[in-house]
């Protein structure tokens, strides 16, 4: 809900105060003005006191989240849209439950999959290639330039 | 370019493993702390012309205030929520519930913002896709060891509230 409303409201301020501004610059001033807002909420609630005994693999993890995940695939994912187009590679979404799953299989050893949870992944998936309608669209059109 | 997904889905297990011992609200700090250590000198040119655009712009203040709520909404409130629910949950279901955000987003810019026309296969799309989330907290209950919960408590379970 939080993230319908912040899509929202970014397309609202995207048409209106906020238009013709860089999107990246935008991403980053509100990614440096997070960082500033959960400090003094950190301090408070003593997280702040967990960093210093991080250990490595969680320092790995934060990276991987902040860099790899962030910086680095955003940077790909508009390569790839300058490519082959925004409404192509926003299909790719749909892979990353299927993929959570398999990676969490293989590398998670807490986690056990069971058939249901597999097939929770899987309509979950399909209903999201449904709903958004350009899979059916794109093969509608591929059946009619074969019919040509 | 299925390297993005790949990636994406990476970010649920680190989360999750650095989850085991740190809080949400550290994990969200220290995630956009980071972006912005190595995010300022690789983006370093577009963020100069968005601040040097503000800075001569006669609505530079609400232009601060719209990025203050996006930070509110969209970074402190949704990314503690989220960290927060994937400290209680599995990875992939909570991949599975961020990936509804475009069916939410839709339904919403549709009868909020009336900006989209609803469509059969949207609503078709998100009946499917609840069940999917349906037979996902029904795992996750059963596994908890529950399986007389309702449907009511199944869900609320598997979004983290026990």
């Amino acid at each position: 809900m939080l993230s319908t409303a912040y899509a929202l409201l970014l397309q609202r301020f995207r048409a209106s105060v906020l238009a013709g501004l860089p999107s990246a610059g935008v991403t980053l001033l509100t990614y440096g003005l997070t960082a500033a807002l959960l400090l003094p909420i950190v301090t408070l609630s003593g997280g702040i006191g967990e960093i210093p005994g991080m250990n490595a693999v969680e320092w790995f993890c934060i990276l991987y989240i902040g860099v790899v995940s962030t910086v680095v695939a955003y940077t790909i994912y508009n390569i790839v849209v300058d490519r082959i187009g925004a409404a192509r590679t926003s299909q790719l979404t749909y892979a990353v439950p299927a993929l959570t799953t398999l990676l969490s299989f293989f590398l998670l050893s807490s986690f056990a999959p069971t058939w249901r949870a597999a097939i929770g992944v899987g309509v979950v998936t399909v209903g999201l290639v449904i709903a958004d309608g350009r899979a059916a669209r794109f093969l509608t059109n591929a059946a009619r330039r074969r019919r040509q | 370019m299925w390297i993005i997904p790949c990636l994406w889905a990476g970010a649920f297990l680190t989360g999750a493993t650095a989850l085991e011992r740190l809080s949400a609200d550290t994990l969200s700090f220290l995630r956009f702390a980071v972006t912005m250590v190595v995010g300022v000198p690789l983006l370093w040119r577009p963020l100069r012309a968005t601040l040097g655009a503000m800075r001569t712009s006669p609505t530079a203040r609400r232009q601060w205030q719209a990025l203050l709520v996006l930070a509110i909404v969209g970074g402190v409130l949704s990314h503690v929520a989220f960290n927060y629910g994937l400290a209680r949950t599995e990875a992939p279901v909570a991949s599975v519930l961020i990936a509804l955000n475009p069916i939410f987003t839709t339904i919403a810019a549709t009868l909020l913002a009336r900006t989209q026309r609803p469509t059969i296969a949207l609503f078709v799309g998100l009946i499917l896709a609840f069940a999917g989330v349906l037979a996902l907290a029904a795992d996750k209950a059963l596994a908890d060891g529950d399986g007389r919960l309702g449907f009511i408590e199944t869900i609320w379970k598997s979004w983290g509230h026990r």
